[in-house]
């Protein structure tokens, strides 16, 4: 049996920190990427959007600081909605504020996980969040 | 002994109290005004501080109802609470005191602290004690407003620290990342890989300097360097169109500039900083030959200034947000996102304040920002 490649969708407005984000994907054998978008208004487009059934993602990794819609909200959206609450949401953020945190955990996210200033444990940290996700999510699909 | 003290402590006869003369004098002296009412509440007799207080005689009150001297729903409350002292015995004002509202002669209430003993003797008999706080109740307003102030500041200085760690963060994360990356593109001989992520880590130190230099510039605003000066709109503009003028001739802009400015009053320096940022951003988000509008008219002691531009306009959901530190609603935007922080702080800092109007995208953007207007010159002084 093949191991179905994950879409995942990213949502990351800085274009370095969403490239170093698909390299530690890539070198773990995760080349899904199918969309990354760069507010959070174009993610919400994407998700709630006309032809958003075609490409639903597996796992959303979302910054919270975005421009246009911040993070927060597209979390809020994504829970909110019937056909996408159960998309595991991983935010990848630099912000370690309490408020953060209890924020996205009342707003029922997935995984909290503030971005590491070294690439080892960004890898560490995505192989970690992706691999315990996306089974999770292959898993409820079977 | 001294005969008053026996008085004080079994006061057995009011009269006898009266005709003390040490204690006619205690309650002449005292600076609190004194009222002695009957258990109906008619004004027996009162001290000269109720003059000074209340702005009555003690002619004008003697045998009118202590109403006089306290509006409502106050007066109700207190014969209310009068009235069940005598029938009941229950002490809801006596020996209590409590703050209430009292009338002065011309119409005005104001706050005063009244306390209320029986005098007692033959005759029931009450004194309403009153001392005027006023001063008080102002004095705690005003700490009130202050701590309001002061709350809001710790709220923006918290705001300010959370923007600012999470951006400094930022490019740090960038330039450990691929430092970490260099290695591997070497050793796996990936050496285009290896040249383009030092580009990368050479960009976020700079953006990393950018963005201190910025916050570094933020913080000066806080503190006015310059005396504020009246300089008349027209200056500036033509100052900041002066300044602008490689941008406005690249881009083929046509600037527009109402007749009549009005004459502001400011720190000069930071005057043409707003401008120049407001007109700079109209000109950054316009397309093609950019139309740019730039007016102010005088209205209620402030100039009400206004730069349009025709450009890509803001969704106004988000036009809040355009005033936000480091924000950028495009993130492909050239700059930091300080540049309209920046023009509110320093339209705050001289008391005025600082909007953004758009119909949408594709609409244009119309920038408006009070600032003080200058004083007139008083007729016939001499002109420098």
């Amino acid at each position: 049996m093949t191991t179905p490649i994950p879409r995942i969708l990213l949502v990351e407005d800085n274009d370095d920190h969403a490239e170093l984000i698909t390299r530690a994907l890539e070198e773990h054998g995760i080349e899904g990427i199918a969309e990354r978008v760069k507010d959070g208004e174009a993610a919400l487009d994407y998700l709630f959007g006309n032809d958003a059934a075609d490409h639903r993602p597996d796992v959303i990794l979302l910054d919270l600081r975005l421009p246009r819609i911040d993070g927060l909200e597209v979390l809020r959206r994504i829970k909110e909605a019937r056909e996408l609450k159960s998309i595991p949401v991983v935010v990848l953020t630099t912000s370690s504020a309490d408020r953060d945190l209890a924020s996205a955990y009342d707003s029922h996210v997935n995984a909290y996980v503030v971005k590491p200033v070294d690439y080892a444990s960004l890898e560490k940290m995505l192989q970690d969040t992706s691999t315990f996700w996306l089974s999770w999510n292959r898993r409820r699909k079977q | 002994m001294p005969r008053y003290f026996a008085v004080v402590d079994r006061p057995s006869d009011s009269e006898a109290w009266a005709d003390d003369g040490r204690l006619v004098a205690v309650f002449e002296a005292a600076v609190d005004a004194m009222v002695i009412i009957d258990a109906v509440g008619t004004i027996q007799r009162v001290n000269p501080a109720v003059e000074r207080m209340f702005g009555w005689k003690a002619e004008e009150l003697a045998g009118h109802n202590v109403i006089k001297l306290m509006p409502s729903p106050y007066h109700e409350e207190h014969d209310e609470y009068l009235h069940r002292y005598v029938t009941t015995g229950e002490r809801r004002i006596i020996g209590v005191g409590r703050e209430v509202v009292a009338l002065h002669r011309n119409g005005t209430r104001f706050p005063i602290f009244l306390s209320v003993g029986e005098v007692g003797g033959s005759t029931r008999l009450f004194v309403g004690i009153m001392r005027d706080i006023s001063a008080q109740k102002a004095a705690e307003a005003a700490r009130e407003r202050l701590i309001e102030e002061l709350e809001a500041k710790n709220a923006e200085l918290e705001r300010f620290t959370y923007t600012v760690s999470h951006d400094l963060k930022s490019p740090l994360i960038t330039i450990k990342g691929f430092v970490g990356q260099l290695e591997r593109s070497v050793t796996a001989g990936k050496m285009e890989r290896f040249r383009s992520d030092v580009t990368r880590i050479a960009g976020a130190a700079d953006k990393m300097a950018e963005l201190l230099d910025d916050v570094l510039e933020l913080s000066r605003i806080g503190r006015l360097v310059n005396p504020p000066e009246d300089v008349s709109m027209q200056v500036l503009v033509d100052e900041v169109l002066e300044l602008l003028s490689a941008g406005i001739e690249s881009t083929g802009a046509r600037v527009t500039v109402e007749s009549e400015l009005p004459v502001v009053r400011g720190d000069r320096t930071r005057l043409v900083e707003i401008l120049q940022n407001v007109v700079e951003n109209a000109l950054k988000f316009s397309r093609d030959a950019p139309r740019i509008e730039i007016g102010a008219r005088a209205e209620g002691g402030f100039a009400v200034c206004h730069v349009r531009d025709h450009g890509i306009g803001i969704d106004p959901q988000y036009i809040d947000r355009v005033f936000g530190l480091f924000e950028q609603l495009d993130g492909a935007s050239p700059g930091t996102g300080i540049g309209l922080a920046l023009v509110r702080r320093i339209v705050e800092v001289h008391g005025g304040t600082v909007w953004a109007e758009s119909e949408g995208r594709g609409h244009g953007t119309t920038m408006s920002f009070t600032l003080p207007l200058a004083k007139p010159p008083i007729a016939g002084s001499p002109t420098s």
